[in-house]
């Protein structure tokens, strides 16, 4: 066993309102300046929809993550026939276009419009070229199904669907949506790492981050190529490539990083997972379905003393172990088996994992009367707006059945909760539920906990980082022990 | 074309060690013997009977271990054989040293006062014949006895048409009265003596016929052809045009759809089925 630890994500999207906080929050911390300006570490996304850039998810036109290679993976964007060939242009890399050509507005004109029939306007001009431009599309150009005729019906998750599925979710009065926030998911077996000719690209030993030395970079781009989720960008002043660094520097003083800070809706969790890091290849070499499992089954028990034991001896601080026993995220993915990875078949093992969005409470007006479409609070999942088949390609390879277990959970706790507090419901059915849906009443008292009551020390347990040792391996604290102190910033001259 | 130059150069690189070790016999005959003669008159470069008596022995083996430097002086001696043997200069030959030199100049005088009576030479007579199968040699359609490769592969006459011959040698078409005719042209065939070419016909010789038929087809190309004809030139031209647009229109087919955008063909299609849908 060779464990690391890791800082690891949740995103509870039932709780996603979609305003953008953290998305704004990022951007102005890290992604405005020059050649960064089209850059979203973290961007929200509607599904269905296309996503940043456009259909990001389509492997087969941009080529990212993993394929399966008999007991091993190999990197599916790069191999030695395909390097030669693309090495100065490679042809899967996202166009500007894809993306968005990022503009602002001409508000000067605002105040210096000479005198005229009509009010100023601020025209949309480019930050690259300084021209004026039509606004084609932007990051969230398809934002609330802004464009579902178009970019919701592009959406790669459909093709799971049957053609009367796909009709259905798109008739108008059950349209449906919800939000997909997303940033690096400082994946276990780093594709992005593996595929940079440079070296530059590592995955930081203390918590796992995956960062990108600015010094080692050559602007290869084999990088955005090679993360499916297309996480890494291209810089085009420095010619670097820059990505989501989980703001570091805040996590190294004890605070989480801005865009789960500033989160809105409270939806994001953050926490240590001790994993094995011995493991990856042959868990990265399963078959799809079988991939979701793989990865729980590589991150450990923080309390089973042998783990413990080995994470010492591996160098983990004890603050850390105790970081893990308290983490949230251990809790959704490994114990309560809720969070799920985005996309696992690529093979990247995502350390973000999301909860999935329960469906939405269908009802409509029938006359005068609110009606529900179902007969309790929720539909059965077959009626659901959002087919089973959709949240499936996204989250578990296409696996309906660890859907629908993820799904029933959440419906049980809330039936749960609601005989708690409201009473409309018996105790006794909600216990039958919550026993069907693999769940205890301590349980589900848990996930209520951390789901709606949660306070800041609950959602983000971060491990102290103890710079303070980490320098002692570089510099002797007690080198300068007797020259420091009181001293003189002028000579003393005395007398006159 | 790559593969052979590589695998002359290793052998060169092999064979070079064993030239030095051959006796002064062996080597003359094998680097020398093509352009000089011991008291058998002038072949390309002069006959060395007397050698010693022209320059001093230190002057010779300078000259003999390093020609090129010698004639970049600006020698006068050294420019005056130049001009004597049609402005073929004297080739640097393969593993030379002071010591082999002196050892090749001890030779040539014990030959020289040996008194062995020089055999006369016997020009060949060349029948039509000669000249066919002479070009089928140099062009590679008729295969070199000892597997030696086609003249072509590295060489030029003026006739031939198309993108011609290789380009790496000498153009051959005047050879057979640069290199002393007949006489000059037999001892050069049967041992090459230049850097390039000396590995890789040291085990590969061409036989008699051979050199023969190919002095046949020489003689012939210089007697007919003199100068590159307009035609042929133009031909290397286009055929270097054309042979350029065929690349990038294989180029461009085998890769084409190799850029492609996603937002914006995925808008055209999906206007296009609206379109079809209200019409």
């Amino acid at each position: 066993m060779n464990i690391r630890s890791q800082i690891s994500m949740v995103f509870h999207l039932d709780k996603c309102i979609g305003c953008h906080t953290c998305s704004v929050a990022c951007k102005n911390i890290w992604t405005d300046r020059k050649g960064t300006e089209y850059m979203w570490w973290n961007n929200v996304e509607t599904k269905p929809g296309t996503g940043f850039p456009t259909r990001w998810e389509d492997q087969e036109k941009y080529r990212g993550g993993w394929e399966k290679d008999g007991d091993s993976v190999r990197l599916k964007s790069t191999g030695k026939a395909r390097i030669i060939p693309n090495i100065f242009h490679n042809p899967s890399l996202p166009s500007m276009d894809d993306y968005y050509e990022p503009w602002t507005y001409d508000y000067q004109n605002l105040f210096n419009a000479p005198a005229g029939d009509d009010q100023p306007t601020a025209l949309p001009k480019s930050m690259v070229t300084g021209e004026y431009i039509d606004i084609e599309s932007g990051p969230n150009w398809d934002d609330d199904l802004g464009g579902s005729s178009l970019y919701a019906k592009n959406d790669p998750n459909l093709e799971s669907l049957t053609e009367e599925q796909k009709q259905q979710l798109f008739e108008i009065e059950r349209l449906v949506l919800f939000y997909f926030p997303r940033i690096c998911n400082h994946c276990l077996n780093p594709a992005c790492v593996a595929s940079c000719p440079s070296g530059a690209l590592y995955k930081r030993g203390e918590d796992g981050i995956v960062l990108v030395d600015q010094e080692r970079c050559r602007g290869w781009r084999s990088c955005v190529a090679a993360c499916p989720y297309k996480k890494t960008y291209y810089n085009w002043t420095s010619g670097k490539s820059e990505k989501c660094i989980l703001c570091f520097p805040r996590l190294e003083t004890g605070q989480a990083p801005a865009c789960f800070h500033s989160c809105v809706g409270r939806i994001r969790y953050l926490g240590v997972l001790l994993y094995d890091a011995d493991k990856i290849e042959e868990m990265a070499s399963k078959t799809d379905r079988e991939l979701v499992n793989a990865q729980r089954e590589m991150i450990l028990d923080p309390f089973d003393p042998k783990v413990i034991e080995m994470a010492k001896a591996n160098g983990i601080h004890e603050h850390t172990i105790q970081a893990a026993q308290e983490s949230p995220v251990y809790k959704f993915v490994k114990v309560w088996k809720m969070a799920l990875p985005p996309h696992i078949e690529y093979r990247t093992f995502p350390m973000l994992f999301y909860v999935p969005p329960m469906l939405p409470v269908i009802s409509s007006l029938d006359g005068e009367a609110r009606k529900n479409m179902a007969e309790g609070l929720f539909p059965e999942f077959d009626q659901a707006r959002v087919p089973i088949e959709f949240l499936s390609s996204l989250f578990t390879a296409g696996d309906g059945e660890k859907m629908r277990y993820v799904l029933k959970k959440q419906m049980a706790v809330r039936t749960w909760r609601r005989a708690v507090t409201v009473g409309d419901i018996s105790k006794e059915t909600a216990e039958k539920m919550l026993i069907a849906a693999d769940c205890t009443i301590a349980e589900a008292e848990g996930i209520y906990h951390l789901t709606s009551i949660a306070t800041l020390e609950d959602r983000f347990v971060i491990p102290p980082a103890h710079r303070e040792e980490a320098i002692e391996m570089m510099d002797d604290p007690l080198e300068y022990k007797q020259h420091a102190g009181f001293g003189f910033r002028d000579k003393p001259t005395r007398g006159l | 074309m790559r593969i052979p130059y590589f695998i002359s150069g290793l052998i060169f690189l092999t064979s070079a060690v064993g030239y030095a070790q051959n006796s002064p016999e062996q080597y003359f005959q094998t680097n020398c013997q093509a352009c000089h003669t011991i008291g058998g008159g002038k072949l390309i470069g002069p006959d060395l009977k007397d050698v010693e008596t022209r320059q001093t022995r230190e002057w010779l083996i300078n000259w003999i271990t390093d020609p090129a430097s010698v004639l970049a002086s600006g020698d006068p001696y050294a420019a005056k054989i130049l001009i004597e043997a049609n402005n073929v200069p004297m080739v640097p030959s393969p593993g030379i040293n002071a010591e082999l030199a002196a050892r090749l100049l001890d030779y040539i005088l014990e030959i020289a006062t040996s008194g062995t009576p020089v055999v006369a030479y016997i020009p060949p007579t060349f029948t039509p014949e000669d000249i066919v199968i002479g070009k089928a040699i140099f062009l590679g359609k008729q295969k070199l006895t000892n597997t030696g490769p086609p003249c072509v592969s590295c060489h030029q006459v003026n006739s031939l048409s198309g993108l011609g011959g290789g380009k790496l040698g000498v153009n051959l078409t005047d050879v057979y009265f640069r290199l002393g005719e007949a006489r000059g042209l037999t001892n050069w065939l049967k041992a090459p003596p230049t850097v390039t070419m000396s590995p890789v016909f040291a085990d590969h010789p061409l036989t008699d016929e051979e050199i023969v038929e190919l002095m046949a087809f020489f003689k012939n190309e210089g007697e007919t052809t003199n100068a590159p004809t307009l035609a042929s030139v133009a031909n290397f031209i286009l055929y270097g045009i054309l042979g350029t647009i065929l690349l990038f229109v294989l180029i461009g087919s085998i890769w084409s759809g190799r850029f492609t955008a996603v937002r914006k063909p995925m808008i055209a299609a999906s206007k296009h089925t609206k379109s079809t849908i209200q019409g």
